[in-house]
């Protein structure tokens, strides 16, 4: 428990920044809604959207949105939550484990009466809880958007889904993490293989909503496993696909610990 | 039953040397030293003791148990001041010390203060605003926080200014005498001699022996340097006790054991301009040692 609160009360400002500004972003995303549905300016952004080519929208997941419809237009601003949700999680894993040698602190750690089981678990435990806070925020911080720019237009079950579609997301990027923590000695190293893996997930996630019939590629990219829109119109997360992330979860942690179990600590 | 017992511990690093066969046994209440030059396997040893690495071959046991199996258990009494510190940059000292004791249950807040005086240190202030002597401050303290039954001190005194060298001897001399065991790395002769009833010497990853620091006190030598302007200042110089005497110009070197006295009445005899006595480097006496053994 020691290490738990000394992790999230090391981790409470970066996690205030990414939570602030990927909730903050679909809040003021919201803002913008009414000028996106015509509301305000009479302009059509459907019939706008359709005069831009079809791999276009397809890349951008707008293909098959009404912006009329507060919801639809969620799912636009939903990809790009799920894709900074994607690089924190990845941050965050590797780093919570990494950091101890990159900084040299884990021989303090290490001199303590306690066992690797005890760091990892508590280690895993400050991660899924600061998931757990992010979803909070996130799905308080849409709902406020709603309310405050779509007359209150909005369906809290699928709004509760998409939100666990995010951190469901993040925790398979966080897993993914984890595994690179306890492979990876240099932390020096941490931020670039992070972020390539990351981005490079999300290039294969645009490739494949273009290529919508290599229908395996969805499955190489956590990005593609809950389209917004799809969420919404059939109002469950697709179970391929969550048994899918929970199974990735599954196979990084039990191979991040078997290599961290064993790890010599290199200082 | 020992209290450290290793059995032909190894641990090697691919290509790299660390430690081959590392056999010790370390009893309670005793102060252990551990010399040997800068990588010669002291550190390596320490942290496969502490769990840090795992063996290679061989075993090592704490307290009877062994090391590998039974880390925190061992952990729960032991202290140790690593010989490189490295803490929280964002934590202040206090909220390390109290993060520290909470590993070992309800932290006692007394205790925190008496031995931050002891040592004269600022809990207010950041770790990442200390020095590398007020980092070593911090280590100490922190390893004798939980009253451990065994301390593992690699390198305590570097960076330490003399009089906290002293104050740390004090503290160990009082912890020696309630009973605890004591395993003290070092590559400074002198201070493993001022602390420790036997030292095991490493060099090149092997005990090359283990030896009662009385013996090692009987053969202490000191290296002596002297410069005379003079000429033929140092002609026929002789001296019992001293040996591998070199002139070189105006310059005499020489190894010399036996009393001190007898040394400043030879050297008085001649017209000295500069004079240097001091302990050789560990090296100096492995290499002494070996070419009279040779």
């Amino acid at each position: 428990m020691n290490l738990y609160l000394r992790e999230l009360n090391a981790g409470k400002k970066s996690m205030l920044i990414w939570t602030a500004c990927i909730a903050g972003m679909l809040f003021l995303s919201m803002a913008m809604f009414p000028s996106f549905s015509g509301g305000q300016t009479g302009l059509d952004v459907n019939a706008l959207m359709q005069q831009f080519p079809e791999d276009m929208l397809k890349a951008f997941n707008i293909q098959a949105l009404n912006f009329a419809d507060p919801m639809d237009y969620y799912t636009y601003v939903y990809q790009y939550a799920v894709l900074a949700a994607g690089i924190w999680g990845m941050l965050l894993g590797a780093s919570i484990l990494a950091k101890e040698e990159g900084e040299k602190t884990i021989e303090f750690l290490y001199a303590k009466p306690v066992t690797r089981g005890y760091i990892f678990g508590w280690k895993l435990g400050a991660v899924l809880t600061q998931v757990l806070v992010f979803y909070g925020v996130l799905l308080g911080g849409s709902m406020l958007g709603f309310a405050a720019f779509a007359e209150g237009r909005y369906d809290t079950g699928a709004l509760a889904l998409l939100c666990l579609a995010v951190v469901l997301v993040q925790t398979v990027f966080a897993s993914l993490g984890f595994l690179l923590g306890s492979l990876v000695v240099k932390t020096r190293k941490i931020l670039p293989l992070s972020l390539g893996v990351s981005l490079g997930l999300y290039m294969v996630s645009v490739i494949s909503s273009i290529k919508d019939d290599i229908e395996a590629l969805r499955y190489l990219t956590p990005f593609q496993y809950f389209p917004g829109i799809r969420v919404i119109r059939e109002g469950q997360l697709e179970w391929r696909y969550v048994i899918l992330s929970l199974g990735i979860i599954l196979v990084s942690l039990t191979a991040a610990w078997l290599v961290y179990r064993r790890k010599n600590i290199l200082t | 039953m020992p209290v450290i017992q290793t059995n032909a511990l190894t641990k090697s690093y691919g290509k790299a040397r660390g430690i081959v066969d590392v056999t010790l046994a370390v009893e309670a209440g005793e102060v252990y030293g551990f010399i040997g030059p800068n990588g010669a396997g002291k550190s390596t040893t320490i942290r496969t003791l502490l769990g840090f690495l795992r063996p290679s071959d061989g075993n090592a046991s704490i307290f009877g148990m062994d090391v590998t199996a039974c880390g925190a258990k061992i952990k729960k009494r032991v202290g140790y001041v690593p010989a490189e510190v490295n803490y929280y940059d964002d934590m202040k000292v206090e909220n390390l010390l109290t993060y520290s004791q909470r590993f070992y249950g309800k932290p006692d807040r007394g205790r925190l203060d008496t031995l931050c005086e002891l040592f004269d240190l600022d809990v207010t202030r950041r770790i990442d605003d200390l020095s590398t002597g007020n980092k070593k401050k911090v280590a100490i303290v922190q390893a004798f926080l939980h009253r451990p039954e065994l301390l593992i001190l690699d390198e305590p005194t570097s960076g330490l200014d003399p009089l906290i060298q002293n104050q740390l001897f004090e503290l160990l001399s009082a912890e020696k005498k309630r009973g605890i065991t004591i395993f003290f790395s070092s590559h400074i002769l002198s201070e493993v001699q001022r602390m420790c009833d036997r030292v095991a010497i490493i060099k090149e990853g092997r005990i090359l022996r283990v030896e009662e620091i009385a013996d090692i006190r009987g053969r202490t030598h000191k290296h002596v340097r002297a410069v005379s302007n003079t000429p033929d200042a140092w002609k026929g110089f002789t001296l019992p006790g001293a040996s591998e005497i070199e002139v070189k110009g105006a310059e005499i070197a020489f190894w010399y054991s036996g009393a001190m006295g007898a040394l400043m009445e030879a050297l008085s005899e001649r017209p000295i301009d500069n004079i240097w006595i001091e302990d050789p480097s560990l090296e100096e006496i492995f290499m002494h040692d070996y070419r009279k053994e040779g």
